[in-house]
């Protein structure tokens, strides 16, 4: 009857093995997949960096998605090099064709003096409450702090940003900033889910506050009780990694587009009308921006609100979860977000039809030379587009004219 | 001619009296355009300006392109093609 020792020498003669300075050399110079196959409680005490968590009791289930390239250069270690090897003999029956497990493990390395990182832990009602998102891979750990870390901004805590807002809190993206100068109106209720009967009359940016920071305590909601103007956006916008535009009005959807140019922030564009909904992720200078799409506003009777036009109250919920979507998978770098694609919704036929969206060379604000190079007046820009820009180009042009001294 | 499918989106419909899409026969986008507008007059204004220039806060595609990057109105369409008219819309509910 073979014992332990007999099983264990003759699988060694079957894997390959690396001392921790022949690993740390091939870490240096070539492009290998390294797995930690220690369980939870140890990789949450340090590990390699670069190292995915691959535990040995999920090693079968795991292995292909965080170690998906079966003919890479894969390196295994655990603590003292035994389950690391017992791990390299169940990837190559899994096909794995080219394994190392590292002598002596995690402890010999750091006794080496190589370098190791001790990873930030949730806590454990952190870990239970994001636990769906631990267990997807492009999520994770990893990403559910980045998320925990990240700052987005909301314009408007309406149909569109209460879904947003919603998903985004849930998600436990750690601050959302709310832009919103209303107060709640019984009209909102019927699609402004973040907001309730009792709230009629409260600001929308603290009514915002309050749900929000009850779905989630681990969500810090800054209220801005006012409206988005060329005086107060760089002091709003700069902190923020992703806005989510949400606004009702196109003077704000100008402004909030030039902002962006010039901070460099991406903006998840949603909008509606009764039926129909739009989104795009507007990402400067790698994507278009609004004014490449659109280079001016309608006018009035083209333009017609919510509150003019109407809107099915579910549409919102549609396209702000959509944005939600865009702006979670923008702060994790993950998937392939809506830049340069218009996604276009309709209810009524219940289909989605999705157009390209290309840079214009001749953009006034992100094109090769650019006339908008500063905030505009944007009330006169939207009443009267034609007539402003005919007015816009005069001044430039006699600036060109007569050059200060 | 080819048989070109139109779909208006958002307020546009509104001007064709509530038509949401519609079939034209034509060869260009151009020309698409205005057999759009010979049908529904209201349209006509509201999608060109007095210089007969398509406006400038509305969204032209075909074969899911913006226009104005694949030869703009003078781009050929086919049979079965369509061509989405998509106006800017503010409303953010």
């Amino acid at each position: 009857m073979p014992t332990y020792r007999d099983y264990f020498a003759e699988l060694k003669e079957r894997i390959k093995e690396a001392t921790p300075q022949q690993v740390d050399a091939i870490l240096r110079s070539e492009d290998v997949q390294l797995g930690d196959v220690r369980e939870k409680n140890e990789w949450d005490e340090g590990h390699i960096p670069g190292a995915v968590h691959v535990p040995k009791s999920y090693l079968e289930q795991w292995a292909e998605d965080r170690l998906p390239n079966k003919d890479k250069l894969t390196v295994l270690y655990c603590a003292g090099g035994v389950r690391s090897a017992m791990a390299a003999d169940t990837l190559a029956k899994l096909g794995y064709t080219n394994v190392l497990s590292m002598a002596g493990g995690f402890n010999r390395w750091k006794d080496s003096g190589f370098r190791w990182a001790k990873p930030e832990s949730l806590t454990a009602d952190q870990a239970q409450r994001y636990s769906r998102h631990l267990l997807i891979p492009e999520v994770g750990e990893a990403g559910q702090h980045k998320l925990l870390k990240s700052k987005a901004l909301l314009i408007g805590a309406g149909g569109l940003g209460s879904p947003a807002a919603f998903y985004l809190a849930a998600a436990g993206v750690g601050t959302l900033g709310i832009v919103d100068s209303d107060v709640v109106d019984a009209t909102n209720l019927q699609r402004q889910i973040l907001h309730s009967t009792e709230r009629i009359g409260e600001p929308k940016a603290d009514s915002a506050k309050a749900t929000l920071e009850a779905i989630n305590p681990d969500v810090t909601v800054i209220p801005y009780k006012e409206r988005l103007t060329s005086e107060n956006i760089d002091r709003i916008i700069g902190d923020y990694d992703v806005v989510i535009d949400g606004a009702d009005n196109f003077p704000t959807r100008y402004l909030l587009n030039d902002a962006s140019i010039k901070w460099r922030k991406p903006v998840v564009h949603g909008s509606i009308y009764r039926f129909e909904g739009q989104v795009t992720v507007f990402k400067p200078f790698e994507g278009p921006c609004y004014r490449c799409l659109f280079h001016q506003p309608p006018p009035p009777e083209l333009a017609p609100s919510c509150a003019e036009a109407g809107v099915l109250g579910v549409l919102p919920g549609v396209i702000g979860t959509i944005q939600a979507n865009e702006a979670l998978k923008l702060l994790l770098g993950i998937g392939e977000p809506l830049v340069g694609r218009y996604l276009l919704f309709d209810a009524l036929d219940a289909t989605f039809r999705e157009v390209r969206l290309r840079r214009d060379p001749e953009c006034p604000v992100c094109g090769e030379h650019p006339t908008i190079t500063e905030y505009i007046d944007y009330e006169g820009f939207c009443a009267s587009p034609g007539e402003w820009l005919a007015e816009h180009a005069a001044k430039a042009e006699q600036k060109v004219a007569a050059p200060a001294d | 001619m080819p048989r070109v499918n139109v779909r208006l989106h958002g307020v546009f419909s509104d001007f064709a009296g509530g038509a949401r899409s519609t079939t034209v026969d034509a060869s260009t986008v151009g020309t698409a355009i205005d057999a759009l507008a010979q049908r529904f007059p209201s349209l006509r204004e509201r999608l060109r300006d007095e210089h007969g220039r398509l406006r400038e806060h509305i969204g032209v595609f075909a074969r899911g392109e913006e226009i104005q990057h694949a030869g703009g109105e003078s781009q050929a369409v086919a049979d079965g093609d369509t061509v989405h008219i998509v106006p800017a819309m503010s409303g953010g509910g």
